[in-house]
């Protein structure tokens, strides 16, 4: 019997696995999938929290859960070709992918 | 019709400010044409109030201003008080008006000082016609507005224009006084008027308060009922505070000081507004709003003491000044003490005869001093004598004017100084001591003293400056026709108005019952012998003093141990600027150089200054972490959110 208990332990471990990318990777894109990582984990408990949470009245489930993800999945999606917008001219300007090379936007 | 009184000096203060400033002689005209215009308009009422017997009255009014319940009207009331006042101030005024065309001719400013006066005009008249006291209000400060630019109107003397600051700050002091009392009487209207009349209306506001059983009704209760206000000591603080304004407007004690100084401004303003009107527009207001003062015996007490001090105390410091118009200037003062004693002993009548008479006499003296003046070029009363044969017109004119300020018989001024003299030696039972009987008739005997003074010194003797005699001419007409019309009138005036069915007709219709009905003088042989007693006291001891042969010399009277003293305390004015000068700049200056430190080290230093210290050091600190790492922003990022969850778990 899988239980809510199981579907957050794997969120939470997929959202380590991805916290753990943006901090250690230095390349721009790497950073960038362990972002989506993250978010996954997130839209997973969600749908996890749905599926078990919300009580069952005859056959109607209130998605709004389910609903909240495809927001989630939709703004990612508008993220992702901004950033790698910027990670594209971020390598034509400066001829480098890393992150730690372009941290002179500080005080 | 009525409302072109107003509106007629207001469009030529206009025009002449916009339009006519290049032409002399189209200012003086429209002013004249104004001025005369609306004292034709006024006397076309005097058949109607003469018939009237005190019940005469044309009014209208229209809604100006509405604030919840609260509704402001802006009108006119005229009745036997406000036409006889209107009457003085424009025929007085017009006079005046005729006199500067010929005092200020050749002056660059010639436009400016008739849109002045024109101001003055409008300011003045609004006054008078107000009916109710935020309408009032209005125009005492305009009216302090165009005292202040006439006063100031030589700005280029650096006196001028002190003088005008010191005249507009003291009508403060007075005027602040004077708004706490009508928003007092702002906040009573509500419960005592019908609601539709306007706020602070005179009418209903009498009416309201002749009601029976009216006074001991609750005028404000504080506390739950703890603490009751009856209507009676509302009334009395409510006067007492609206009695400011008349201290400050009629120069009385402790708040005089400006008027001595306001002759700074030109002869016809001095004449005009510090001596015949704008300062008898206290003593109106006190006659308009009388039903304030009725009720309660001591704020009458208070007004009544408060004038006799400041008759006494303006002619004792008058008996010492050697300025010619600073001396009539401390004359006004002594007679508006007169005025306003009166209004305390309850003699709105007298008070009222008494103005308008001065209003005459006074105007009349100071339109001399202005003639001698122009004449001799020179204020001091010591450097001129013998002046007489060479401006004979101005010196008898004078001369008149003088007899009718002492009270000679049959002059105006007998009959109207002679009621309030009478009134002050039988007061009514709240005001009876010894200064009210005493002081009056001391200061009629100083009157007469100090203008002998001022009339031997001038007119008389050997001149002392013999080339500013020989230089000496008589004024044009322009400036003596208006003193011979002013010179008939202060040797009739006082039959004219001054019988019993007159005054009567120039009663006001605010009068609420009980005033003190006017006795005019009889004048049987004792009350001529008296008049003629103090005035032979006063003038005998200033002929004895002063006179061509001086046979007690002013210097042997000095020499008695004392009057020294005596002598520098009256010509110091009782050292009260001195008062004031030291209050200003220890007591003032002090409270402000603390209110300064405060601001400097408190608010600012501390609290303005302090807060951007703060911010400042906390961006210091807060800045070191942005060190452009994105890792490390992300670092930090999870760290927040763990200790904003581990707080919140």
């Amino acid at each position: 019997m899988i239980t809510l208990e199981h579907y957050l332990a794997l969120s939470a471990m997929i959202f380590t696995l991805g916290l753990c990318g943006v901090m250690m990777r230095r390349n721009v894109i790497l950073v960038m999938m362990s972002i989506e990582i993250m978010l996954n984990a997130a839209n997973l408990a969600l749908v996890a929290f749905n599926r078990h949470l919300v009580p069952v009245a005859g056959a109607a489930v209130a998605p709004d859960g389910q609903v909240l993800v495809f927001f989630t999945i939709a703004v990612a999606a508008a993220e992702v070709a901004v950033a790698l917008a910027i990670a594209m001219l971020l390598f034509r300007r400066l001829d480098t992918v890393s992150v730690d090379d372009v941290a002179n936007l500080r005080w | 019709m009525n409302w072109l009184i107003l509106l007629l000096p207001l469009t030529s203060a206009f025009l002449i400010t916009c339009f006519t400033q290049k032409s002399k002689w189209l200012s003086a005209t429209l002013a004249l044409a104004a001025v005369w215009g609306a004292f034709a308009i006024a006397a076309s009422h005097l058949p109607a109030a003469l018939h009237g017997e005190g019940h005469f009255v044309v009014a209208d009014s229209f809604r100006w201003l509405s604030a919840g319940d609260t509704v402001f009207r802006y009108g006119f009331l005229i009745d036997g008080l406000s036409l006889i006042m209107l009457l003085v101030v424009l025929g007085v005024g017009g006079l005046i008006h005729i006199y500067a065309i010929g005092y200020m001719h050749g002056d660059p400013g010639f436009s400016r000082f008739f849109a002045y006066l024109s101001l003055f005009m409008f300011s003045m008249l609004g006054i008078v016609i107000a009916d109710n006291f935020f309408q009032i209000f209005i125009h005492w400060e305009l009216v302090g507005v165009s005292s202040y630019l006439l006063i100031g109107y030589y700005f280029r003397k650096d006196s001028a224009a002190a003088a005008a600051n010191k005249a507009f700050l003291t009508n403060r002091v007075g005027d602040f006084g004077f708004m706490l009392g009508i928003l007092m009487l702002f906040y009573a209207t509500k419960s005592w008027v019908a609601p539709g009349s306007g706020a602070g209306d005179f009418r209903a506001m009498a009416a309201a308060i002749s009601a029976p059983g009216w006074l001991e009704q609750t005028a404000m209760s504080i506390g739950g009922g703890r603490w009751i206000m009856t209507n009676e000591h509302f009334l009395w603080i409510a006067g007492a505070l609206t009695f400011m304004g008349v201290m400050g407007k009629s120069a009385q004690f402790p708040l005089h000081v400006w008027l001595p100084d306001a002759m700074e401004g030109p002869t016809p303003v001095s004449a005009l507004i510090h001596a015949a009107t704008m300062v008898a527009a206290g003593v109106f207001l006190l006659a308009r709003i009388f039903f304030v003062y009725l009720p309660s015996e001591t704020a009458l007490s208070i007004i009544a003491h408060i004038g006799c001090f400041t008759a006494f105390f303006a002619a004792t410091i008058a008996t010492t000044q050697n300025d010619i118009k600073r001396i009539l200037a401390f004359s006004t003062l002594s007679q508006l003490g007169y005025m306003v004693m009166a209004m305390g002993l309850g003699g709105v009548d007298a008070s009222m005869f008494h103005l308008t008479t001065h209003a005459f006499f006074k105007a009349l003296l100071f339109l001399g001093a202005g003639c001698v003046i122009h004449a001799v070029h020179t204020n001091d009363i010591r450097e001129m004598g013998g002046l007489l044969r060479k401006l004979p017109i101005t010196g008898w004119t004078f001369l008149i004017g003088t007899l009718a300020l002492c009270g000679v018989p049959p002059l105006s001024g007998f009959w109207s100084k002679d009621g309030i003299l009478h009134l002050s030696q039988h007061p009514p039972h709240y005001a009876h001591d010894w200064m009210i009987t005493t002081l009056p008739t001391i200061t009629a005997v100083l009157t007469s003293y100090y203008m002998f003074r001022l009339v031997l010194q001038t007119f008389f003797g050997k001149p002392r400056d013999q080339h500013r005699y020989d230089h000496a001419h008589e004024a044009p007409t322009w400036m003596w026709a208006p003193m011979v019309v002013l010179c008939v009138l202060a040797i009739i005036g006082g039959q004219l108005i001054g019988s019993p069915d007159t005054l009567e007709a120039f009663r006001t219709v605010t009068r609420p019952a009980g005033v003190m009905e006017f006795e005019p003088i009889h004048a049987d042989e004792q009350t001529i012998l008296h008049a003629l007693l103090i005035f032979g006291l006063g003038a005998g001891a200033a002929f004895a003093a002063w006179g061509p042969r001086r046979w007690i010399h002013p210097d042997r009277i000095l020499a008695i141990p004392g009057m020294r003293a005596v002598h520098a305390l009256f010509d110091n004015r009782w050292y009260v600027d001195d008062f004031y000068a030291w209050i200003v700049k220890y007591v003032q200056q002090n409270v402000a150089r603390a209110c300064n430190a405060f601001d400097q080290y408190v608010l600012i230093g501390f609290i303005v200054n302090g807060g951007s210290w703060l911010t400042r050091a906390t961006g210091a600190i807060v800045a070191r972490y942005q060190t452009g790492s994105v890792r490390a922003y992300a670092l930090l990022f999870l760290a927040g959110v763990a200790a904003l969850l581990a707080l919140n778990l």
